[in-house]
């Protein structure tokens, strides 16, 4: 994205008042920090709802993402490829509050990745974990259910359950 | 499993059969916050036998009685509600209206049907809205 032509990055710009971002089969990595006040500060004070799906990412960069939205109240993670990281994890500039949306999740790499996100300040009303296709695994049942426990109003495990 | 939710107020748990991660969950609960749990039921399950079904259901039903006892001793005092949500129309409806006896005791259960939950892009759709759908019949058991 970052390598966008300038007709395409002046598209993003007229999106000043998107609420909601849907980011597809993309790689993280690859916005960088300048890619998102190039594409993304046209609707970065507006923006409430951000799903990322089909994704590579580095928690760092997972980190990076979110906190650049202020406003963000939806945050929908489908079917992501955690990736090893090779920078630092920024500190969030604020607790993330609303939903978070957790899905197709099954590798071991999700499991380091649930419990990084774990130690961030988060203060959801609401978690959801779903799997649309198959089982949630028990062990990364066990290790999504870390996130916002002190502050979910709402829990939804809207996948199959493992027997124990 | 969840005993770290102190601020619960609603957990749903879609169900194709009952299992000891189900009761797990119920038997963690700690929140005293808790006003309702709705359990979307699959028709996917093996429904043909309403016999069958109850026994499946009896660990639920122990479970909820449970949980509530428990809370009750740590000063909880709301009366806890239970929906059963059946997803799709050729579930065996009686069943619903026997399932859980003992804790029909303590709490409400009520009955929703959703009819328009037979695919998953639906279903996904439908469980990220608040609370579930009201798009059936509704009988209170």
């Amino acid at each position: 994205m970052r390598n966008l032509p300038q007709d395409q990055v002046e598209c993003f710009s007229a999106l000043c008042n998107l609420h909601s971002l849907t980011l597809f089969d993309i790689i993280i990595e690859r916005i960088g920090g300048e890619g998102f006040r190039t594409c993304f500060s046209a609707f970065r004070d507006t923006l409430t709802s951000l799903t990322l799906q089909t994704f590579v990412v580095s928690f760092s960069a997972f980190v990076t993402l979110v906190d650049y939205f202020p406003n963000i109240r939806i945050l929908q993670l489908r079917s992501f490829t955690p990736e090893p990281d090779a920078d630092p994890v920024p500190n969030l500039s604020r607790p993330l509050r609303g939903r978070v949306n957790v899905s197709g999740v099954d590798t071991d790499g999700h499991l380091n990745f649930f419990d990084q996100f774990a130690r961030l300040e988060l203060e959801y009303e609401e978690v959801v974990i779903d799997s649309p296709s198959h089982l949630i695994g028990a062990n990364h049942l066990k290790h999504a259910l870390q996130l916002s426990v002190t502050t979910a109003k709402t829990l939804r495990l809207a996948g199959r359950l493992p027997c124990e | 499993m969840i005993s770290n939710f102190r601020q619960l107020q609603v957990l749903e748990l879609m169900v194709v059969s009952p299992s000891s991660t189900h009761q797990a969950l119920l038997s963690s609960i700690t929140s005293t916050e808790l006003q309702k749990i709705i359990f979307h039921v699959s028709r996917l399950g093996r429904w043909h036998d309403p016999a069958t079904k109850l026994e499946e259901w009896a660990p639920i039903d122990t479970q909820l009685c449970q949980a509530v006892d428990r809370l009750r001793t740590t000063g909880y005092n709301r009366t806890l509600a239970v929906r059963l949500e059946r997803i799709g129309n050729d579930i065996e409806g009686d069943c619903f209206s026997k399932i859980l006896p003992i804790f029909r005791e303590k709490g409400v259960v009520t009955v929703t049907v959703n009819p328009g939950l037979l695919h998953s892009s639906t279903r996904r759709s439908t469980l990220q809205g608040a609370g579930g759908p009201q798009t059936g019949k509704q009988e209170t058991g």
